[in-house]
Formats: structure tokens, sequence, C-alpha cells
């Protein structure tokens, strides 16, 4: 057994299928993001009918499992004469199930904000558009940081899903390989660990941003928040 | 006392410059407001005139915030106009009355008028100096260097100077407010509204927010305050105006309002207030 776990830990397989779940777990995300930050703004309308498109969405994509909606997105498309990759269909799968997600955290960032950071931008004679991007997004932005972190942190195991839809990330590449080795308890255990590194790694990542921010939070930029903590480029002060 | 000066050199005017000097910069007529069926602003009009201090006192509710936000453009009227220099501001003429101008025409006409707000609303993910250039720059289009060079005017105007790079949460509660007033300064706007600018702030910073608030009436900047500094208001304010319930009760000099109003209810509320 502890053989086949080391074997299985070094093998190219692997090696490849944690790159793979990594890729797909940052493009959902993304596209997440890019949803999020279009359909909380609707959500946030003065107009009903606006308003009305994200409540459907959501409505449909927190109402149905994730794992269902991979496998609609997979038998569906075709069908509608649409031809993706499978590659396509697994991050627009995962995406299209974050945007629901993101679009919460998001409307809760802005709804976070003072209504008097409102009242000073207007009354400085910023427009609407002026006002969300200087003063209200950035503010919005390290609120739902947090949040975006744990998000990001479940999209790695959500990758998981894929496998059904024969994406080789790391569920299915171990399926593969306990089945070629007859030896399920050791591979699974090295797709374990590979799992926790993962999330290990980012957690890290995660919590240094975070402790950044509360220190002096204000005084930088999210996205520069954000670059250190990427690059671990901490400046002493 | 700056005042007075100024008072005495109008008749040393010649008769047009007299003309200008007594046009009212700002003007409500006829304002109504309701929020929910409640009855806010009640057929308010008053006008401010040209380096003119107007302080408007009243209980809590009575309505003076909602006049200054109308002021201000912040809330429109549901009925009634506003007039700058003679002009319809923030209002447009509809069929026989005037009516407010969309969300987007709005945004131009609240340029003229600067704000201060007791909680001072400085963008705290922004530097002292970035909080000043922000409208400049994106309102005005001015370039960077040009911007910062005006601000850093206006900073040292307020005394804040070598606090450009300091960060709202590393202000104390006057050196906020004073870089409020600086950042409101910035768009040159005809007239500066302050709402109750020294409420949220201890006892020991009034002073200094109040002091960079008479300099610019000095300098002849036309404001409406809504305050309950009493002794600030005696000392610098041309006019003093009373609400309740939405309704001017009275308007008349400081002294005359706070110490002999001839309205029980002004009396009332003013020995509440001064003793």
């Amino acid at each position: 057994m502890s053989n086949t776990f080391i074997q299985t830990l070094q093998s190219a397989g692997m090696l490849h299928a944690v790159v793979a779940t990594i890729l797909f777990a940052l493009a959902g995300q993304t596209l997440g993001m890019l949803g999020g930050a279009v359909l909380a703004p609707a959500r946030m309308s003065r107009h009903r009918a606006v308003r009305l498109i994200p409540s459907a969405y959501l409505w449909l994509f927190r109402g149905t499992p994730e794992l269902l909606q991979l496998i609609a997105w997979y038998a569906v498309l075709p069908l509608a004469g649409v031809t993706l990759s499978i590659t396509e269909i697994a991050v627009i799968g995962l995406g299209a199930n974050e945007a629901a997600r993101m679009t919460e955290i998001i409307r809760s960032g802005f709804l976070s904000i003072d209504r008097g950071q409102r009242d000073a931008a207007r009354a400085l004679g910023l427009s609407r558009w002026t006002a969300t991007v200087h003063v209200l997004l950035p503010q919005a932005a390290r609120v739902v940081a947090p949040a975006v972190g744990n998000e990001i942190n479940v999209m790695f195991k959500n990758t998981s899903f894929l496998s059904v839809i024969g994406i080789t990330e790391l569920l299915r590449q171990s399926q593969l390989q306990a089945e070629t080795t007859a030896q399920p308890l050791g591979v699974y255990l090295a797709a374990a660990v590979y799992y926790l590194v993962i999330t290990t790694a980012w957690s890290l990542v995660q919590g240094r941003m975070e402790s950044r921010q509360s220190e002096r939070d204000s005084r930088r930029s999210f996205w520069r928040i954000w670059w250190r903590g990427l690059t671990g480029n901490v400046t002493s002060r | 006392m700056e005042r007075s000066d100024r008072e005495r050199d109008v008749p040393m005017m010649t008769t047009s410059e007299r003309i200008t000097a007594t046009e009212p910069v700002i003007e409500m007529v006829h304002a109504r407001k309701a929020f929910d069926g409640r009855t806010v602003l009640d057929d308010v009009s008053l006008h401010v005139q040209r380096s003119e201090l107007a302080v408007i006192v009243g209980p809590s509710g009575s309505g003076k915030t909602t006049l200054l936000r109308a002021l201000g453009l912040l809330t429109t009227l549901d009925a009634g106009y506003l007039k700058m220099n003679g002009d319809l501001h923030g209002y447009r003429s509809g069929k026989g009355v005037p009516v407010p101008l969309s969300e987007r025409a709005l945004v131009r006409h609240r340029r003229n008028v600067g704000m201060v707000f007791q909680h001072f609303n400085l963008f705290p993910h922004l530097s002292a100096l970035a909080n000043v250039t922000l409208a400049p720059r994106k309102v005005l289009g001015r370039n960077r260097e040009a911007a910062e060079a005006e601000a850093l005017v206006l900073l040292t105007r307020v005394g804040l100077r070598d606090k450009a790079r300091a960060f709202p949460h590393e202000l104390s509660g006057g050196q906020q407010q004073r870089v409020a007033i600086a950042r409101a300064l910035a768009l040159r706007p005809e007239v500066m509204l302050f709402d109750e600018p020294t409420s949220a702030l201890d006892p020991e910073m009034v002073s200094e927010v109040l002091s960079v608030m008479g300099e610019l009436a000095a300098d002849g900047m036309t404001m409406v305050l809504v305050s309950h500094e009493m002794g600030f208001a005696r000392r610098v304010a041309d006019k003093a105006i009373f609400m309740d319930e939405g309704r001017i009760i009275e308007t008349g000099r400081p002294d005359d309002v706070f110490l002999n109003s001839k309205e029980p209810r002004v009396r009332q509320f003013m020995e509440k207030i001064l003793h």
C-alpha cells in the first residue's frame, strides 16, 4: 500500500492532474467573478425588470446541484447545436455556478458600504459610474476579499465534479490509477494529500493577505494587497 | 467682525455692483417634501445672498437636514424648486411648474454646491490628498499634477498640508472634517453647505473646525450651516433661520432670533439649549 501511495504521488499522471485541477479552479473562479460582477449590479438596479434577470439566474443555479448542472451542460449544449470542447464546457459549468454565488457576495459587499460614502461622492458631482469605480468598488472589494478566498478554496474541491464529464483532474486520474493498480487505498490517499497541499497552500496565501489587510487595511489598494499576498513580496515597515 | 466690515463696504459700490452683491446666490421656492406620507418640508422658501452665512437651527426632526440635502441636490423636492444666481438649479421648467432634472443632468449642477457632512464621509481608501483631488480629476478632468498643486493649497488653508499623505483613519475627527472641507472646496463651489459639521466631534476639536469655517466666511464664501453652535452662529452668521416641523418659523438676525424672539416655539427651544 505505502508503495502505491509513494508511486502515485510521483506519477506523471497525478502531477498533470494537479495542474489541471488548479487551472480549472482558477479559470472557473475567474469566470464566476466576471459573471458576478455583471449580475450583482443588475440585482441592485432600480428597475424591476433588470433585477428579474439575476433573480431568475440565482433561483436556477442555487436551486440545483452543481453536479447536475455540469452533466446538463455536457448533455444539453451539443443538442442545442453548440459544439464546444469538453474543457470549455467544464469552465463554463464551474463558472456559471460560481457566478450565482459571487453575485450574492459582491452584492453584500456593496450593501455594507456606509450610505454617507455615496452621498459624498454624489455631492462632489461624481457620476454614478465614477462613484462606483473610484469610491464604492475599492471599498466593496476589501470587504468581500475573505469571502472570495473561501470561494476559491471551495472551487479547488469542486473541480472533482468534472470527473463525471471526463475531465482528467485529480479525482478522475485517481480513479483511473486505482483501477490499473488495483490498490485504491494508496491512490486515493495520494489524491487526498494533493488536495490538502493545494488548499493548505491557498489558505496560507489567504491568511497572509488578510493579516496584511487588517494590519493597515485602508492604506493599500485591494489589488496591491492581493499582489503582495500572491508574490510574497512583503515589505518591512 | 470681518463680516460687518464687508457690509459697510457695500454702500461705496456703484449701483450695478450693489445689485450683484445683493442678488441671492441660492434660492429655495415653496419646497415640499414628504417621506412615506410624513411631511418633512412644508412650503419652505428661503434665499441666501452672496457672501452671506445663514445658520439653520431647530429641534431634531424639524427638516433641517432634508432642507440642506435638497439644497445640495441629494434629495429632489416633491414640489417647489431651487434657483442659483437667478437660474433654475437642479430643476427645469416643465409644464407650468419646474420639475427635477434627471440624475445624469443633476451631476453637473451638484458641482456648484459643496457639502460637508456630520460624519465627514471621507473616502477611507484614499489619502487626504487623493480625497481632495478625486473630484477635480474625475469630474473636471484636471491632470494629476495640477489637481495636487491646488489640493495642497486647500490643505494648507485648512492647516493640514503636512497630513496630505495621511489616510482618514490616521487623522483625528477634527482633522478629517477639515480635509472634508478642503475636498468640498476643490470644485470651487458657489455655496458651501454644512450639516452639523461639529456635532460628531470631541469637544476639544470643535474649535479647529469652526475657525476654518470662520475664515471661509471671512473670505466671502456663501454658506448655509445647520448647527447648534450658538456662539459661533452669533459671531459669524448674518442670518438665522428657525425651523420646526418642516416649516420656517422665523428668519432674522442671529441675536434677534436667538435672544429676542417673539415666537413662543423659538423662545422655548432657545431657553433649552442656551441654559
